[in-house]
């Protein structure tokens, strides 16, 4: 470097603009990139991954969409032979099978009453999950105790009020399935935390009985539990007493989760220290009050998972209950396929995936809220 | 003669086989703050949650504000709605605010109004200086904070006595002080304080009379002075040695 001469030569009047970073460092490549393709193995992944969508996703969008066929009175419309071209889903058959779908074989003309009860259950629902709410204390009292009530009088029909009886045996469909898991989420829940209080009271009695039944309806299969409630029950009853067709697996249904729900509920009981009990007694609180303000909204919150999958796999497991003769959504499809007007190679294919459509989209949406629950919970913690 | 806040007389506990308390005669009078020393497992922790039957005793009797514990839910609630407790972990309630941790006592157990619950809360958390953190989670607080919110929280019973199982010990040192500095108004101020602790400065400027204890028996009574500068017992001038280097 020379020292002579004028140092403000070296210097540059004007700013050089921003250059845009190297393209390996920044940009959407780099981005991808680094995602996609950090490494040879997660690489070869990526490929793998996508090779299998390029097959499967345009193979599914034409089945689902392209050649589907969407109008037609027969099964006719859905075959190939006929058409003249390739036949993906027969949604038409499903369209001219929803009513029967929904309702089963609930006469036509008192069908508002499973839609008003559709209506007042999903009002109930979206009370409760949304959490901002108001007065979402008065949601859970409608939701747990007043739905029941009123649909039980709406489905069942009560002359006294104009609503003219329909018999059990001619629910069917979606109806039944909603009814059956219904009444099995909302009495396995507070059941459940009953029973894991139980198991861990002080009191030698309630606990043996809290285990002995969590133990007796675990170690039994649904299907056993769902075949003694229907074909044994009636045995040990009086001869004149009968209890309905429907309440029978239901009671089976709700009692075989609870024992799940409890085991589920005890995980977070036992995750909670001794330490914040003894906390609450010391300040007074008596047993009742600790458990209820201190300790199970603590162990609620940390098994807010396990509850979901305890969920889901109740409200999967109410197929079951076709085994017993109740026309659940999948044994009205099954009916429904079986229709001689509308046999065509389509119509099995159409009426599973719509079957699993449907359990997929309300078992996703169920995981999904509670993923965002557990997610406010985290926050919570973390705030 | 006043009768005493509380009043240990031959009082024996035992965990299965262990006998943890033997023979424990101890009077607390009102106003009075004893400090209770001694060795891990020597049954400090014992001997004060036996106060609020936390620790049910097998033997002896214990009276609290002149109401005996013999073991009934009834004598339990009454003792534990006049006797405060702060414990070495905190425990405050993760899922509720600073504010909710104090109203809670006296919602359910006094059953004061919301309002005066509110009220008696936020008198107690600006007694311990931290009335602005009203709104937060325990979590969101240092440990210091947390112990103190701890003493507000049984302060809201405005109980007669306040128990302390080593209330500093699980807090980082610089954390100490302010604790301590909360616990000396307190002391001070007239409330009846038992505390377990190894914290020996705050016993030998607050403490009316230490207590030191060893496999399950109090060894020696002593006020501070004279139980720090001329212990008489060997185990006593063991441990001191051992823990005052």
């Amino acid at each position: 470097m020379s020292s002579d001469g004028n140092p403000e030569r070296f210097v540059r009047a004007a700013m050089i603009p921003p250059a845009p970073p190297p393209r390996r460092l920044g940009g959407p490549l780099a981005r991808i990139r680094a995602t996609l393709f950090p490494d040879l193995a997660n690489g070869l992944v990526t490929l793998a991954i996508l090779a299998a969508l390029v097959w499967l996703v345009p193979a599914a969008f034409r089945f689902l969409v392209v050649d589907a066929i969407w109008t037609g009175a027969s099964g006719e419309a859905c075959r190939p032979e006929v058409t003249g071209r390739p036949v993906g889903a027969c949604w038409a058959f499903i369209g001219d099978k929803i009513n029967y779908l929904a309702y089963g074989s609930y006469p036509a003309a008192e069908r508002w009453r499973p839609n008003l009860f559709f209506g007042l259950l999903a009002f109930g629902a979206a009370w409760m999950l949304w959490l901002g709410a108001p007065k979402r204390a008065w949601g859970a009292v409608y939701l747990f105790v007043a739905v029941p009530v009123l649909a039980y009088l709406l489905l069942a029909g009560l002359p006294a009020l104009g609503l003219a009886s329909v018999a059990t045996a001619l629910w069917g469909g979606l109806l039944v399935t909603v009814v059956v898991s219904g009444v099995g989420i909302v009495a396995a829940l507070p059941l459940g935390i009953l029973l894991a209080l139980g198991r861990r009271s002080d009191w030698p009695v309630i606990r043996i009985l809290s285990i002995g039944f969590i133990e007796f309806w675990r170690g039994v299969p649904l299907i056993t539990v769902l075949f003694m409630a229907n074909v044994m029950l009636p045995l040990f009853l009086p001869g004149d007493l009968t209890v309905d067709r429907l309440v029978r697996p239901l009671v089976g249904i709700a009692l075989f989760a609870s024992a799940y729900m409890a085991e589920v509920v005890r995980g977070g009981l036992q995750a909670i220290p001794v330490g914040q009990r003894q906390a609450a007694l010391a300040l007074g609180l008596t047993p009742f009050q600790a458990t209820r303000a201190v300790v199970l909204p603590q162990a609620l919150k940390i098994v807010v998972p396990g509850i979901v999958n305890t969920l889901i796999g109740l409200f999967k497991d109410t197929t079951l209950v076709a085994i017993v003769g109740l026309a659940d959504f999948v044994r009205v499809l099954e009916a429904a396929r079986a229709d001689p007007r509308w046999s065509a190679p389509a119509v099995p294919v159409t009426a599973y995936v719509f079957a699993a459509l449907f359990y997929f989209a309300v078992c996703f949406g169920m995981a999904r809220y509670a993923g965002f629950i557990e997610r406010r919970l985290a926050a919570g913690d973390a705030r | 003669m006043i009768p005493p806040a509380v009043e240990f007389v031959d009082v024996h506990a035992w965990f299965g086989p262990t006998h943890v308390l033997r023979a424990i005669d101890l009077a607390v009078a009102p106003g009075e703050t004893v400090v209770i020393c001694g060795p891990s497992g020597s049954g400090k922790s014992t001997l004060i949650r036996a106060v609020n039957g936390l620790v049910a005793h097998g033997a002896g009797t214990i009276r609290v504000a002149g109401l005996v514990l013999d073991g009934s839910a009834k004598a339990t609630d009454a003792v534990r709605a006049r006797v405060g407790m702060v414990f070495q972990s905190f425990d405050l309630f993760p899922h509720l605010t600073v504010l909710e941790n104090c109203t809670l006592a006296p919602l359910h157990a006094r059953r004061l109004g919301l309002k005066a619950a509110r009220d008696l809360a936020l008198g107690h958390l600006d007694r311990v200086g931290l009335a602005d953190r009203a709104g937060r989670l325990p979590a969101e607080l240092s440990g210091g904070q947390q112990q103190r919110v701890a003493i507000a929280r049984a302060l809201c019973l405005e109980p007669e006595v306040m128990l302390l199982d080593e209330p500093t010990s699980a807090l980082d040192p610089e954390m100490v002080g302010e604790v301590l500095a909360v616990l000396t108004d307190l002391a001070r101020g007239g409330t009846t304080l038992l505390c377990v602790t190894h914290e020996m400065g705050f016993a030998r400027a607050v403490a009316d009379r230490v207590v030191f204890m060893d496999e399950g028996q109090i060894v020696e009574i002593a006020p501070p002075d004279a139980f720090f500068d001329q212990p008489q017992h060997p185990r006593t001038q063991a441990f001191l040695s051992r823990i005052l280097g």
